[in-house]
């Protein structure tokens, strides 16, 4: 191992192992103890040490034990010690008062030092180190240099040290004098940028300590006035600030601070953050002092938001300060517009940086000024084809603040192009803007419900590969609650139309997405397709090309997607009711019938229910297996008008329930909720009557071999009797009722149902409280009835309680070929 | 009932893996290390067994290596696939000497040769290393000599269906040979007055087997096999005995004063903790008879394990004094003792002493041994190469502090106290050749070959040593 520094970084980085790394840095560490406790050591040894104990402070090592050994470099009279020092004591030191009490005699005599390089050394260390003691120690020194000194080099390194020192003590403003920075600003020979510079710092250093304090404690423990004794005589120097930035910022030619044809960026753009510091703390301090200059400020802001070159990237430094300035104050409208072109503008360059820094800056500015944004949409889409991840992103989310429901289709529209154009490399893009769109489409109401599932077909289509199935189930929820029939019938009919084509391989098997919502649609909505597919004589659909399909996926993905078996199971029991061709039904039922001995335990129950399910008659499982309601979606930050909709249909069950079981009976009946009463009674009575139910097929299919007037003869025999009232009255048809007997624990009652128009297949269903038993009649004389003639019915309800029905009804109306449904409630007087 | 084994570096991305079963999907393993930093998000304890998406990750962890089989049905016996998982680390250990992720990266080819031959089908298969190396004979990085290629290298050996699994037939040596070696671990803790406040004895017999054909061995220990320890001090340790014997003959007996010696001395019997054999030897015999008896596999392998808990004299005892001038110097003062007798010798004697982490200038005083500053373990290396018993050394050493301490607590005014500044205890390390500290002794070792009828050579030797505490507490 070699003595120089050199050696040992080598053998540092050099090291093989972590375990090699740190044995070198230990045995180097405490030579470099031993080393430095040698009295007689050299200044060149000394000096290598004390760079090795740097080296091992950007290690990360510990380093405390050189703190000793670097004030005593800056106590020599050799500047190269003092250099290394002064570095070494920056670095080691902290703000502990042991060694601060030996750096302050130091620090105190290099003020002092003939040489200006010491000096300088010593007000940057100072700077650095300064702790409030050491501030209010070493500050007259400090302040002297700025009042005699007339080296603008010192002078700019005694402001920015002054800067820190007044940060640092607050109290020092006291004893600072405004009067000294006039008098440098008015000497032209010494006020060089630099000199500026260091101007510029110390007044931001006034200024944000004015800015940290509140409003309401003026008068501080320090007992200073800060609106009087401080902002007041800063706000004089606010027309000479004005008055050289405008001069900077105009075309005068200074060569030695030109940079890339513009006057010194560095201290324009130090100079308007300046600025802007003093008009925050005079709208902080409500100072008329300051605020008089506003409009001057506004104007100088617009003379140089319009003469910066923005294709340079020093003029690009220069405007991003004056938009992030027009943007921190509350200044006019016309200005912030100006402020989002100049962003627009950063978009259209080429380089990156400034393209990431706008989109930044405009996905904050959009709440202010959200309209003026939207204008340059077309930049932010053409952002979205950058090459560079982050820059896409940013202008993904800033696309998602701009939209509103003036520009959703447009937007929208881009969007899909975006996606349409990424690959598996861009997944966390793509997954965000899938997020962000459901997103959309869940709290904004969309008119166009067409144009909507397009989107999602779109989506589904090409990036369906990597949604995950929560947002899967936002999409079906989406789905689920479009109101328009047609609208999801051709939704469904497009995919099957592309995944029907055997000879297309356009969906991938990994396309998750695509095929569970697929296998979703068809379930609820493929009869929709399969009737309007006869119409247009497609004959790619059908019952056994949907079945096939099914049972062709259901191979597919048997070893390796679960998931997509249970939506397959649940899509089979569900066509059982929506297919008339018996071959494929039966295809059906054995594909759940293959599950029930899996080894997956929830498929395999699932697949034995639907078993149980799939061997009901026909009537019962449509009832079962009817298309989802709408649902809605419960959320944690719904606002009021979702609140008040999910009021509204939350009255419904509270409604139904008072009416059917009425305040007496409430203690009777064993119902939780309104929604409970209705299935368990519907289908306690289906079940129960089952024999009864299977036989009106066979009365229809009597009734249907009379000819018409047969029809007529038997019908008129029914008459209404006179203490029959009416209960239920719609355009379709009548509904009335007659008691006959009402004992203790028995009732017997009779049903009429008069016609307004020929109702044919007439199917009644009773529902009755659950502490009562109902018994039904047949149907007399038929379930078809033409108009104004009358079907009789009769009832049997054994129980105790308030006697009260609830009737449902379902027929075909004038012959046609689909179901009217009818539904009523009604409560007698009499109680068993 | 594994359907994939895989390793895996410490983030839990897989290094290699080999695939028994089709019936789990190419990417499962991707999602473990996403499941392991979520699980170390939540708590510091994770267990063994993850689920998710109906597969279940079973692993365990050797140095920075997380070894995974994935299962896809709850019905798997997760107790023999973490069996199955340990010995798979075994075995690799005795191929590659060091199992971590450079060793696996290096030696991918032997892996996948062992992988397919520990299991089939996700069944576990062959996991004896002796019968293994028969026929897994690439030659690897670590290992110290490649295997002889053997004449039915492809095949695997006859003796795997063999009731002694362990030990092929047709074994020849040219000179028939047996090495017995008893090495018996100190384990102590001390405080600097002296009071041992835990101690344990950790013994192990090392066989190194050197015999032809399937020889029976019959091993005598202390009277029958019954564990007995001498009290008296002045009991005769045996020295290393080599022994011959022809065709079935009996070790001769030791010396007549040695065995009246002994009937005169009381016998204490002392319990044998956690006893544990190798699966050679007949357990029904022993439990029985009390007398061991067992066909050894070929080479070397440990035939006994055995622990005591009994309070020990220090046979290293060191009398440690620090004093700390706090942010100027730290003087120590050391006297070492060996506590033993005289006609033994402790070699190869350590003696580490902690130091603060940011000592400097060293200066030392000793009679003996060497001395040297060692800042990588913060500590000071007293080193005796030879120790006779009944001896004491000592040393002193003086070590500058820095002014300024380094007290990341911010408060200065106090000066550390010395529990502060010396973090560790004294460690010590050592080695006393030809004495037992718990007075076993080995009266026979009897070697029979039924068929072949060979002379051969039984050698026992004896050794006590440091084990991996024995330290001096300070302060």
């Amino acid at each position: 191992m070699g003595s120089s520094l050199r050696s040992f970084i080598k053998d540092v980085r050099g090291a093989k192992t972590l375990a090699d790394e740190r044995a070198i840095i230990t045995k180097q560490s405490a030579k470099i103890r031993t080393k430095l406790r040698d009295d007689h050591l050299p200044h060149e040894k000394r000096r290598v040490n004390i760079q090795k104990l740097l080296y091992l402070y950007i290690l990360g090592e510990k380093t405390h034990f050189g703190q000793v050994e670097s004030i005593n470099l800056i106590a020599s009279d050799d500047f190269v010690d003092k250099r290394l020092g002064y570095l070494a004591a920056t670095l080691l030191l902290d703000e502990s008062e042991d060694l601060l009490t030996l750096l302050t005699n130091m620090l105190n005599n290099d003020l002092h030092h003939p040489n200006k390089y010491a000096v300088s050394l010593a007000l940057t260390s100072l700077g650095f180190l300064s702790s409030p003691e050491l501030a209010r120690d070493l500050y007259p020194d400090v302040e002297n240099i700025i009042k005699n000194s007339r080296d603008p080099f010192l002078l700019k390194k005694a402001l920015q040290c002054a800067a820190k020192l007044i940060f640092k003590d607050v109290s020092l403003l006291e004893i600072f004098n405004i009067e000294d920075i006039t008098k440098i600003l008015s000497s032209h020979s010494i006020c060089t940028h630099g000199v500026l510079l260091g101007v510029t710092k110390i007044i931001q250093s006034i200024l944000l300590i004015g800015l940290n304090r509140k409003k309401d404690e003026d008068e501080d423990e320090d007992g200073i006035d800060y609106s009087n004794d401080i902002l007041s005589p800063l706000s004089l120097l606010l027309r000479d600030f004005f008055i050289r930035l405008e001069n900077m910022n105009s075309k005068n030619i200074e060569p030695g601070y030109d940079v890339q044809g513009i006057c010194d960026p560095f201290l324009q753009c130090e100079i308007i953050y300046t600025l802007k510091l003093y008009f925050q703390v005079g709208e902080l301090l409500n100072s008329n002092n300051v605020l008089d200059y506003k409009d001057n400020f506004c104007d100088l802001l617009t003379r140089i938001a319009t003469n910066t070159d923005s294709t340079k990237n020093s003029g690009q430094a220069i405007l991003y300060e004056t938009v992030k300035t027009i943007f921190s104050l509350d200044l006019n409208q016309p200005l912030r517009v100006l402020g989002i072109n100049i962003l627009a503008k950063f978009l259209a360059g080429k380089d990156n940086n400034t393209k990431y820094v706008s989109l930044n800056t405009l996905l904050k500015v959009v709440p202010q000024e959200p309209t003026a944004v939207q204008r340059h949409r077309k930049f932010i889409s053409h952002c979205l084809q950058d090459t560079d991840v982050s820059i896409r992103m940013r202008a993904l989310e800033l696309s998602f603040a701009i939209l509103d429901d003036s520009n959703l289709v447009e937007l929208v529209n881009e969007l899909m192009k975006f996606l349409a154009k990424q690959d598996e490399d861009s997944k966390d893009l793509i997954i965000y803007t899938i997020d962000h769109l459901i997103d959309t489409f869940d709290t904004r109401v969309v008119k166009d419900e067409s144009w909507k599932l397009d989107v999602f077909f779109n989506i589904l289509k090409l990036v369906g590969s990597f949604i995950n199935y929560e947002k899967i189930n936002d999409i079906l929820i989406i789905i689920n609650n479009t109101s328009q029939l047609s609208d999801k019938s051709e939704f469904l009919r497009k995919m099957l139309t592309i995944s029907l084509n055997g000879t297309s391989a356009e969906i991938s098997e990994e396309n998750i997405g695509w095929q569970l919502v697929l296998i979703w649609c068809i379930g609820e909505y493929g009869d929709l397709v399969l009737n309007e597919g006869n119409k247009n004589g497609a004959d790619i659909i059908n019952e056994s090309s949907i079945t096939d399909y099914l049972l062709t996926l259901q191979e597919l993905y048997t070893a390796t997607n679960l998931k997509i078996i249970n939506y397959i199971l649940t899509a089979a029991l569900k066509l059982s009711v929506r297919f008339h061709d018996a071959k494929n039904i039966e295809k059906l039922r054995q594909l759940i019938l293959s599950y029930t001995d899996s080894t997956d335990l929830s498929l395999q129950m699932k697949s034995n229910q639907y078993e149980i399910f799939f061997n009901q008659s026909i009537s019962v499982k449509k009832i079962i297996l009817e298309t989802m309601p709408k649902f809605e979606k419960i959320t944690e930050e719904q606002d009021n008008g979702k609140a008040l909709s999910k009021n509204l249909i939350s009255n419904e069950p509270v409604d139904l329930l008072s009416d059917l079981l009425g305040e007496d009976s409430k203690a009777e009946s064993k119902a939780s909720t309104g929604d409970n009463v209705k299935p368990i009674d519907i289908l306690e009575e289906i079940f129960g009557e089952k024999n009864d139910i299977a036989q009106v097929p066979k009365n229809a299919n009597k009734e249907e071999s009379i000819n018409h007037s047969s029809a007529v003869e038997a019908n008129s025999g029914v008459t209404l009797p006179l203490d029959a009232n009416k209960i239920y009255d719609s355009s379709s048809l009548n509904v009335y009722a007659s008691l006959l007997s009402a004992n203790s624990g028995l009732a017997h009652l009779d049903l009429y149902f008069q016609a307004k128009s020929l109702i044919s297949d007439l199917k009644t269903f009773c529902a009755v409280p659950k502490a009562q038993k109902l018994t039904l009649g047949q149907l007399y004389p038929s379930s078809t009835i033409n108009a104004s003639q009358i079907c009789k019915q009769s009832l049997k309800i054994s129980g105790s309680g308030k006697l009260k029905l609830r009737v449902k009804l379902d027929f075909h109306l004038n012959g046609s070929s689909s179901i009217t449904n009818e539904q009523f409630d009604h409560k007698f007087d009499e109680t068993l | 009932m594994a359907s994939a084994v895989y390793f895996c570096d410490h983030n839990g991305k897989p290094l290699l893996s080999r695939r028994y079963r089709d019936d789990i999907p190419l990417s499962a393993i991707d999602k473990f290390p996403i499941l392991l930093s979520d699980l170390e998000e939540q708590s510091n304890l994770i267990p063994p067994c993850l689920n998710h998406n109906g597969l279940e990750y079973l692993f365990i962890q050797h140095n920075d290596l997380y070894v995974v089989a994935i299962v896809t049905s709850l019905s798997a016996n997760a107790a023999a696939i973490f069996t199955f998982l340990h010995k798979l680390v075994e075995v690799l250990s005795d191929y590659l000497k060091t199992v971590e992720e450079e060793s696996i990266r290096d030696n991918f080819v032997i892996i996948y040769e062992l992988l397919d031959e520990v299991m089939d089908y996700g069944i576990p298969q062959i996991t004896e290393t002796k019968m293994l190396k028969q026929y897994i004979t690439q030659k690897s990085f670590k290992l110290v000599k490649s295997a002889k290629k053997k004449r039915n290298a492809t095949r695997p050996p006859v003796a795997l269906t063999n009731s002694v699994s362990w030990r092929p037939e047709g074994i020849t040596h040219k000179k028939n040979e047996a090495f017995l070696d008893i090495v018996e671990s100190i384990n102590m803790l001390m405080t600097q007055k002296g009071q041992v406040l835990r101690s344990e004895i950790i013994g192990d017999v090392k066989v190194n087997s050197k015999l032809s054909g399937m020889p029976d061995l019959k091993l005598g220990i202390n009277d029958k096999g019954i564990f007995s320890k001498y009290l008296d001090d002045d009991t005769n340790i045996p020295s290393a005995s080599a022994t011959t014997s022809d065709n079935n003959t009996e070790t001769d007996k030791k010396p007549s004063i040695t065995s009246s010696s002994a009937t005169n001395k009381k016998k204490v019997n002392i319990e044998l903790e956690d006893l544990k054999f190798h699966q050679c030897v007949r357990l029904s015999k022993f439990e029985n008879e009390k007398i061991i008896t067992f066909i050894p596999p070929d080479g070397k392998f440990d035939l006994m394990n055995y622990r005591l808990s009994t309070t020990i004299k220090p046979l290293i005892w060191c009398d440690v004094n620090v004093q700390v001038h706090s942010n100027s110097r730290i003087e120590i003062h050391c006297k070492a003792k060996a506590q033993i007798k005289r006609k033994s010798t402790a070699t190869n004697v350590e003696i580490l002493i902690p130091v603060p982490d940011d000592a400097d200038t060293p200066t030392f005083k000793y009679s003996h041994g060497s001395l040297k500053y060692v800042p990588e373990k913060s500590a000071i290396l007293w080193k005796i190469r030879s120790f006779p018993g009944g001896k004491e050394y000592s040393m002193s050493a003086e070590l500058g502090l820095p002014s300024i301490s380094n007290n990341e607590d911010g408060n200065r005014t106090m000066p550390k106290s010395n529990a502060e500044i010396l973090k560790g205890p004294v460690q010590i390390k050592f080695q006393i050749p030809y004495f037992t500290t718990s007075g076993i002794q080995v009266r026979y070792l009897k070697i029979n070959e039924p068929k072949l009828q060979y002379k051969s050579y039984p050698w026992v030797r004896y050794i006590t040593q440091s084990g991996d505490d024995y330290t001096i507490r300070l302060t």
